[in-house]
């Protein structure tokens, strides 16, 4: 049977942890820059048609008002769900964890 | 020393478990399937009740009262989730009445009586995408079987 040794366990362990972080904070990263662009851009679209509905008289003032009042809302659910999403990660992040601390301790004891 | 050895695993085993106890408590609520289908299901009927906002509302109140029963008892649900706040606060914010998404709108229309044709189109639009919000932080939390 091999010898137990903690410092090669946890040096062994500092590696894969830091690892397995960088590699899900990058890729959450990714995630949420690409959701915020597609609502900015959904945002810019929709500021334009409705500031031409309401030249055009198709919507009313109050509408307009209204609707841009909806779009900021929206935004502070899109943040809301970026936060949830990042709770998410971490616990992604913890379950991996565990899973490679008992992986790897259990082969070296 | 077969048994110092014994003993330095059952020390490690114990220590494995208590890491586990100690950062396995999850942050977010799991995914929860039924939480999913409601809200799918919900924002299709909502969408529908919205259509009708080009005709009075008094025509249309057993409709719309419908609508906020089904949305009560999602609420309901959604508030008695273990680690939900997130979740919940989204829906605060879809279905307040001062708010301008679908319960400013169902106010708005309540007090208007009717709402012009354009302007139902684009705050359908916006009402499309907040109940997306909702069903896409859902479908990314963890399910029961991952952990």
């Amino acid at each position: 049977m091999a010898t137990f040794d903690f410092q090669t366990l946890f040096d062994q362990l500092k590696k894969e942890v830091s690892s397995l972080a960088v590699s899900s904070v990058q890729q959450f990263k990714k995630e949420a820059e690409l959701d915020g662009q597609n609502l900015l851009e959904s945002l810019k679209q929709n500021l334009q048609n409705w500031t031409f509905e309401l030249a055009t008289g198709e919507i009313s003032k109050d509408d307009f008002e209204f609707l841009v009042m909806g779009q900021k809302e929206l935004i502070e659910m899109n943040i809301l769900k970026q936060k949830g999403l990042a709770l998410i990660d971490l616990d992604q992040l913890k379950i991996s964890l565990i899973n490679q601390i008992i992986k790897t301790t259990l082969s070296v004891i | 020393m077969e048994t110092v050895k014994l003993s330095l695993k059952l020390k490690t085993i114990a220590f494995l478990f208590g890491l586990v106890a100690l950062v396995g408590c999850a942050t977010i609520s799991n995914f929860d399937q039924q939480a999913y289908i409601y809200t799918t299901s919900v924002k299709v009927d909502a969408l529908n009740v919205m259509d009708l906002a080009t005709t009075d509302y008094t025509a249309h109140s057993k409709e719309v009262k419908e609508l906020q029963t089904q949305l009560q008892k999602i609420y309901e649900y959604e508030k008695n989730r273990p680690k939900n706040e997130i979740t919940l606060k989204q829906w605060d914010i879809l279905l307040d009445p001062e708010g301008h998404l679908l319960g400013g709108f169902i106010k708005r229309w309540e007090s208007q009586k009717t709402l012009s044709k354009t302007f139902v189109i684009e705050a359908k639009k916006l009402v499309d995408k907040a109940f997306d919000q909702i069903a896409g932080l859902e479908s990314k939390k963890i399910k029961a079987s991952d952990i």
